[in-house]
Order: structure tokens, then sequence, then C-alpha cells
């Protein structure tokens, strides 16, 4: 085994070469070239915890820019109720004034029909009397040939008119 | 590899000098293959950062594997010994990406063209280097910050009194088993992998030289199963490298964090 057979040898050779190259490994790989490489992972690591917080900020307000806006929907849809309801009122409010002025105009109408109603009514009655006057007159002379007053036949003609 | 006939497992684990000899007396400095494969290592994983270098906002493959594979090394660290081990990165790091690029390494298919591919973990002197290495600063680290309270670790909570002697040898005894274990375990993994591999490629060669009905017999199925061991190898590449560096942060958790 030359392992064993050349121990004493080859010993000092060997040690010192390893002695060496794990020196230059030790001071020109592992302390100079690892902590770049570790840096560059520490510096994606970083940069990827600093995007993903950042993402989630900006996450968070989109959410408080949603929230209001929802808000100021839910604002904008209570004032647009409000308006129409108070438009409502005022148009039932305006409407019931037209109505009363238009009863009351009615009413006055009314009320001047039925004067010139009973108006012509009186006129009527009277006419009625006269004419009935006139043919009492005329009905008494024509049977007895006597002459009535006109008073008299006004009289009696109102005496039976009043009784119906 | 000796010619022709006899195929030797072992000499794939020879350290051959390519620049200069071994002094016969030992203890030499001299450039090996291993050294050349170490080299290569430091190369390979050199190239393999400055790939991940490009410092993307969105990553690209590359950078995508070297992120993957530093944020795993971190996360290994950082729940085994928690925020303060921090500044044991570098040197997890180190000899997991050392350990596990020797690994591979070792299983590059250059041979097919005539190269030998070294196994530089494949060597005691190298995992127990290493194994040390991770001792020292577990031992380093304890006696530094807790004095003499870091004996405690060998007192589990909760022992009765009169079991103390006892479970504090049996915890000593354990504890200053690690680096061995740690050593040995690497070592072995890839020594074993490596021999069982030339083993069956050594059949398919034999088997195809003694003809035919051999060659269908035993090579047919010696090189479907060395497919599959290869697959198995670079899963076990992966695994020791993982199981060396998290086991020395859990040994540097025990004295980071006594108890």
């Amino acid at each position: 085994m030359p392992q064993i057979d050349q121990v004493m040898i080859s010993y000092a050779s060997q040690i010192v070469s390893l002695l060496v190259v794990l020196a230059i490994i030790y001071f020109g790989i592992a302390k100079a070239m690892l902590p770049k490489v570790q840096n560059t992972i520490d510096a994606r690591a970083k940069r990827v915890t600093d995007d993903l917080a950042a993402a989630e900020a900006a996450h968070q307000r989109a959410d408080e820019i949603e929230e209001t806006y929802r808000n100021q929907m839910n604002d904008a849809r209570s004032d647009a109720n409000g308006v129409t309801t108070e438009a409502k009122a005022n148009a039932a409010a305006e409407n019931d004034k037209r109505v009363a002025a238009a009863d009351e105009k009615l009413d006055a109408k009314l009320a001047e029909a039925e004067v010139a109603l009973a108006t012509a009514r009186a006129a009527a009655l009277t006419e009625i009397e006269n004419v009935a006057v006139e043919a009492t007159q005329d009905i008494v002379a024509k049977v007895s040939g006597g002459k009535v007053a006109k008073a008299d036949a006004s009289k009696a003609v109102k005496e039976v008119m009043a009784n119906g | 590899m000796a010619e022709g006939g006899e195929i030797d497992p072992m000499h794939q684990f020879q350290v051959e000098p390519l620049v200069g000899a071994w002094d016969p007396a030992g203890g030499s400095i001299v450039f090996t293959n291993s050294t050349m494969w170490m080299l290569i290592a430091l190369a390979a994983i050199w190239l393999f950062m400055w790939g991940g270098m490009k410092r993307e906002l969105v990553p690209g493959r590359w950078q995508l594997a070297v992120e993957g594979l530093t944020g795993f090394i971190n996360n290994m660290v950082s729940t085994s010994i928690g925020p303060k081990g921090k500044k044991y990165i570098p040197f997890v790091f180190t000899i997991f990406m050392f350990i596990l690029f020797a690994n591979m390494l070792g299983l590059v298919p250059i041979g097919v063209v005539g190269g030998h591919p070294f196994t530089v973990t494949s060597h005691f002197v190298i995992t127990g280097t290493m194994a040390v290495m991770s001792f020292s600063i577990v031992l380093a680290v304890g006696f530094w910050k807790h004095k003499l309270k870091f004996f405690t670790l060998f007192i589990p909570h909760g022992t009765p009194l009169p079991m103390v002697p006892l479970i504090f040898m049996i915890e000593l005894i354990s504890f200053m088993v690690r680096p061995f274990s740690l050593a040995l375990r690497l070592f072995i993994a890839m020594t074993a992998g490596h021999i069982l591999l030339k083993v069956f490629g050594s059949f398919i060669v034999q088997g195809m030289n003694a003809g035919a009905e051999y060659g269908l017999l035993v090579s047919l199925p010696s090189f479907l199963l060395i497919v599959f061991i290869s697959a198995l190898e670079l899963l076990v590449c992966a695994i020791q490298a993982y199981v060396f560096a998290l086991l020395t942060t859990l040994y540097i958790n025990d004295a980071e964090n006594l108890h």
C-alpha cells in the first residue's frame, strides 16, 4: 500500500503542498471571493424583501383608495336620494297648491252660476205670475163679464201658487 | 500499472516526483503528482468560484450553482453553530471545497487518453493533516473561550456523581478518537472506491485478453458494474466531503457553545 510504504519518504512533501494549497484557498478564495458571493445573495434577498414590502404597501394603498371611493359613492348615492325625495316633496306641494287654486276657481264659478240660476228662476216666476194674473183677468172677464182688478187677481194667484 | 499481465490496483496511489527525486532519507519536499493534482483542484475551485462572481440580480446557471454551494455551506454552519459560526465559514468552505474537488478530480476519466488521475484525498497524510487542523481549531477555540471549563464537555448534563469519572474517561477517549475517525473515514472511502474501480477495470481487460467467451462472461458484467460503481463513487465523493465538513462544524460547535 503506497500510502503506508511512502509515508516516511513523502509526508513532508504532501503536508507542505497541502498547507500551501489550503492557505491559498482560504485567503484567496474563501476570504476574498466567498464574501462577494454572499453579499450578492444577501443583496438579492434584501431586494426581494423590500420589493415584497413595497408591493404590500401598494396593495394596502389600493385598498384604502377603494374604500374611500366606496364611501364617496355611498355618500353621493345618499345625497342623490335626499335630493330626489326633496324634489318629490316640492313637486307634491306645488301640485297640491295648484289643485287648491283650481278648486277655488271652480267654486267661484259654481257660486256665480248658482246666483245666475236663482236670478233666472226668480225672473221666470215673476213672468209666470204676471202671465197667470193676466190669464185670470181674461178668464174672469170672459166667464163672468166682470172686471177684476189687477191687484185682486195678483193676490189670488199668489195664494194659489203659494199652495202649490 | 504494469504492462500486459498483472494490473496492480495499488499503483494509482503511488506518489511520484514530477521534478527531482525522493531523498531516500525522507522528509524531502519535491513537486509530485500529488502536488500537481492539488494545484489542479485549486485551479478548478478558483474557476468555479470565478464563474459565480458575475453578481447579477437574476443569476445564470453557473452563478446559481456557486450560490447554491455557498448557501449550502452557510446553512450547514449556521444551523450547527448558530450566528457565532460565521467566522468559521471560510475554513469549512476551504476544507469542503478542497475535499470535494480533490475527490471528484480523482475520478476524471483521463485514463482513456493515457493520463493518470491521482486522488489526493486517498492518502492519510493529507486527510490526517486536515483532521488535525479541524481538531486543533476545536481545541484552540474550546480552551481559549472556556479555559479549563472546556473539560465539562466530557461530562454530560445530569450525570450522577459516582459515574462522573467513568463517563469523563469514556467521553475523553471518544473526543480524542475524533481526528482519527475524521481522517480514516475519508482516506478509506477514497482508497476502497478506487481499488474497487481498478479491480473491476482489470477484470474487463483480463477477460477480453482471455477470449471472446470470457469477455462476454466476465468483461461485460464487470463493465456494467463499473458504470454503477462510478456513479456510486461520485455520490461518495460528495458525501465524504459533506461528512468531513459537517463533523468539523459539529465539533467546532461543541467548542463554541459548550453544552
